[in-house]
């Protein structure tokens, strides 16, 4: 007699949902674990530990915005005809993404490589939003799974088919070869690898995919563990008129 | 001289928290995210109780390090407190009356825990 598992039982749309609510809960549960604490008086003569529970607390609710902000993205790109287009400037999205990694980077000392006029005078049919919630992400990723004074390159160059493509390397710990397909699909990362991410990563590499499918564009993986990872993304350029 | 605490937990702030409140009650406090530095633990020091996270890195880990130290004679007698969430794939709850013959602790409690609960569980079981 074969017996089905319980992933192999539940929907697409039910595994969803289960893993978001135990990501969801995981949170809130060290909230509540930490806010009881301070509430019953545990810690009442020592400020110090006060502030460093509230802290762990504040960063354990950030994330849980970040992750809800991850949903509520995905929810909207589901439905693309919803989604403004326009001419993108790419060098501007690339310009702000590098500026909000800049405090991640230097906090882990990570040599950060690239080239300062990254996609000059190129043009994205799209979403800015979108594309700088792509690149963050990445980056996010590169930097959150790098070792202490790695590095992070990011490459742009252009092929005969007027695509742009965009490599991002960097010397992280790498993702094992039969976890690489997952990545991209919607909550299938081991409770791990989402927690390393401060919880909004259960999503965030399947937005990426969502929001390079919007921009016609393709994307890809590669992976050594120990080594690093370099993700490629292949989007179609737009040629704007003078 | 106080008692020793393994407490067996992969989300560090929890551990924090219980770490904080055990302490705070004058217990010792042994802390691992894992089940190798729990064994190594368990290996190296005379712990009297481990509160135990039910599923931590795989489902099934909490079970199996229940398992290793109830069917080891050095360590059996170790009173061991579960804690639990209502395991929302599976909508398991756990049950010490039902359940304790597969599972062999001696209390189930629920995340979050509160620490009041938490303390008075403790003193009764390291009666």
């Amino acid at each position: 007699m074969q017996y089905n598992t319980i992933d192999q039982i539940l929907t697409r749309d039910e595994k969803a949902l289960t893993v978001m609510a135990h990501d969801i809960k995981t949170p809130l549960m060290a909230i509540v674990s930490m806010l009881n604490v301070i509430k019953k008086g545990y810690v009442d003569d020592d400020a110090e530990k006060i502030k460093d529970l509230v802290s762990r607390s504040i960063k354990q609710a950030e994330s849980l915005i970040a992750m809800l902000n991850d949903i509520l993205d995905y929810a909207l790109l589901a439905d693309k005809s919803k989604v403004n287009r326009e001419p993108v400037h790419l060098s501007d999205v690339f310009k702000d993404s590098i500026s909000v990694m800049r405090t991640y980077v230097d906090q882990k000392q990570i040599l950060f490589t690239y080239a300062p006029d990254l996609g000059k005078e190129k043009y994205i049919y799209g979403n800015r939003t979108f594309l700088l919630r792509a690149f963050n992400n990445i980056l996010m990723n590169a930097v959150k799974y790098n070792k202490e004074q790695g590095s992070i390159t990011i490459n742009c160059r252009e092929n005969n088919h007027n695509n742009i493509i965009i490599t991002f390397a960097d010397t992280g710990i790498g993702i094992p070869e039969e976890d690489l397909e997952k990545v991209f699909k919607i909550f299938e990362r081991g409770r791990q690898a989402r927690k390393n991410l401060d919880g909004s990563l259960g999503l965030g590499l399947s937005l990426v995919k969502q929001i390079v499918d919007f921009h016609f564009g393709e994307i890809a993986m590669n992976s050594a563990v120990d080594k690093g990872t370099t993700i490629t993304v292949t989007l179609p350029l737009y040629k704007k008129e003078k | 001289m106080s008692h020793k605490i393994l407490v067996v937990e992969d989300e560090i702030d929890i551990l924090e928290a219980h770490r904080v409140v055990l302490e705070r009650n004058h217990y010792e406090v042994l802390t691992a995210v894992n089940l190798g530095v729990a064994k190594e633990l368990l290996g190296k020091h005379k712990i009297d109780l481990i509160l135990l996270d039910v599923m931590m890195e795989k489902d099934s880990d909490g079970f199996n390090f229940a398992q290793y130290v109830k069917s080891d004679k050095k360590f059996k007698h170790i009173p061991i407190i579960m804690a639990t969430a209502v395991n929302l794939r599976t909508k398991f709850k756990f049950d010490i009356e039902k359940d304790g013959d597969f599972l062999p602790v001696e209390k189930f409690m629920e995340k979050p825990i509160d620490p009041d609960d938490l303390i008075a569980t403790i003193r009764g079981l390291l009666k």
